[in-house]
């Protein structure tokens, strides 16, 4: 599975990287909204986004509008990250992302998260 | 310009989230001539609440004085109650179709946006906002909006009660320590993040590189680490939960869920920090409509509760009762106990009970005063009494809506 990640944070960058690699993923790291979209209209395509929810240039919740209104990126599957509580977050609508994992999160729970994401997206609609 | 007071209006703030079943329904007659749409949805919003309204009913008084209305999907209004009319000094007829905006002083427009996403993305918001009266004189009132699921209409999408906050209620403006503190405790997630996965990460290699077993001295200091840091992810949990009760910024995820599956999700920390919890459930699913990772939080805090106030290894008992509209979760330990004089002041912020001469002094003190916030919010009430034969119980009800019918 190809994965990236976006996160201001190079830490999150580094340790997602690795742990994903070791579980035989192919995982890239961008540390800004722009880059993330630029990096989704380039070939060969990530199959799933996992987004921080604050960027240093734009909020996740703009990225996934962006994704959500492009025909390609449709049906990417988003799991959002943050290390506020989902209560005071800027969440993007309901329905537009497939999980959302609080920090600090353990590996084995955002690798599940993701396997579920993935998995959901997969399902016919 | 002085600020307008609820004290004539609101007759017991001790209603708050309480009848509001009870209120959708009183003020549903009052509706006609709304859209019948308005109507189909105001039922919609009692059914959502469920009977909660019947067991409070002694609470309802209050809330026959709350502005009650609905919004289309854009947030105009399209139902005005007669509360509303005596509340905000606007006659039903000045505000048909005009935007919610209205409600609110130019300069804070935008809350009336913020208001309305947050209601649409949590389903139910619950929170204190200052709007502006007909007069322009402002108000502080504590609002719940409900964004009402599963229509597609946009006829009528928001439905809003609220009531006007007496004097001294309104929330605490907030200092620069505090400030700097919640911010702090946000921004530390994610070095926390970064600890935890760099923990996992070092553990799988040294399994792999070593041979090391799950159980090796050098596993055990790893696994000690992360637990410590998943310790301060709670503190960090709880000056942010205080801040929140504190500013009534308290949100909440209601849906159907199961209290079995949130007393069973809030028990495992304690049972896995081998403390002694016995629980008397009853049989078979107990439906409700809440937010479920605020009620585990509940079971878990008034559990942490019961036994850092026992001496070490007394037991400790959860109990869940079936009651008529309502499902009543108490916990009970054989501790110390409160003073008789105390017994209001437990769910207090920073209000620290006497300790067993051998216990951990740790926390904050708020635990109790943030189950009271989320009890509250979900219409149920909290309280705590001596208990036979000594030590403490902590009881709370809370509403149970039929759900799926």
């Amino acid at each position: 599975m190809r994965i990236l990640v976006a996160d201001d944070s190079p830490g999150i960058g580094t340790i997602l990287t690795r742990y994903f690699a070791r579980e035989g993923h192919v995982c890239e790291h961008v540390a800004t909204g722009a880059a993330a979209l630029r990096r989704l209209a380039e070939e060969p395509r990530p199959d799933v986004l996992i987004l921080d929810l604050r960027l240093g240039d734009m909020s996740g919740a703009e990225v996934v509008a962006r994704l959500r209104a492009d025909a390609s990126l449709r049906a990417l599957p988003v799991v959002l990250v943050t290390g506020y509580a989902a209560a005071d977050g800027d969440l993007p609508p309901e329905g537009s992302y497939q999980a959302l994992v609080p920090k600090p999160f353990d590996l084995q729970e955002i690798g599940a998260a993701l396997a579920a994401a993935v998995g959901a997206g997969r399902e016919p609609a | 310009m002085p600020e307008a007071t609820g004290d004539d209006l609101n007759p017991s703030r001790a209603g708050l989230h309480a009848g509001e079943a009870a209120v959708t329904r009183t003020v549903a007659p009052l509706l006609r001539g709304a859209p019948a749409t308005a109507l189909r949805h105001r039922r919609r919003v009692a059914h959502l609440l469920g009977p909660g309204g019947d067991l409070l009913s002694a609470q309802a008084a209050a809330w026959r004085q709350a502005a009650d209305f609905t919004l289309d999907s854009a947030g105009r209004i399209v139902a005005w109650n007669p509360s509303a009319q005596r509340i905000y000094g606007y006659a039903a007829e000045e505000v048909q179709e005009r935007h919610i905006s209205l409600l609110y002083a130019d300069d804070r427009a935008a809350d009336a946006a913020d208001l309305l996403a947050a209601a649409r993305a949590e389903g139910c918001h619950t929170g204190i906002v200052q709007r502006r009266l007909r007069d322009g004189r402002p108000l502080s009132l504590q609002v719940r909006l409900l964004a009402l699921p599963g229509l597609e209409t946009p006829a009528a999408c928001f439905a809003e009660i609220d009531l006007p906050l007496a004097r001294g209620d309104a929330p605490p403006a907030e200092g620069e320590a505090e400030r700097l503190l919640r911010l702090a405790a946000h921004e530390l997630r994610a070095p926390l993040s970064v600890i935890l996965g760099a923990l996992t990460l070092l553990g799988l290699e040294v399994e792999q590189s070593l041979g090391a077993s799950p159980s090796s001295p050098v596993t055990d200091l790893i696994s000690l680490a992360q637990d410590e840091v998943r310790q301060m992810d709670d503190l960090l949990g709880s000056i942010l939960d205080a801040w929140r009760t504190r500013q009534g910024a308290f949100r909440l995820r209601m849906g159907p869920c199961d209290l079995r599956e949130v007393v069973d999700a809030g028990l495992r920390p304690l049972l896995l920090q081998r403390h002694r919890v016995r629980t008397d459930l009853p049989d078979g699913a107990m439906p409700l409509v809440g937010d479920p990772a605020r009620l585990r939080q509940v079971v878990r805090n008034l559990l942490e509760n019961a036994v850092k106030y026992s001496p070490a290894g007394s037991p400790v008992l959860l109990r869940v009762e079936e009651l008529p509209g309502a499902l009543r979760l108490s916990v009970e330990d054989q501790g110390i106990g409160i003073d008789d004089r105390d017994l209001d002041r437990v769910f207090e912020r920073r209000y620290r009970g006497r300790l067993q001469p051998d216990a951990d002094p740790g926390g904050m003190g708020i635990g109790l005063y943030v189950c009271r916030s989320i009890i509250e919010a979900h219409g149920g009430r909290i309280w705590a009494e001596r208990r036979d034969g000594g030590g403490t119980r902590l009881v709370a009800d809370l509403p149970r809506a039929e759900v799926g019918t």
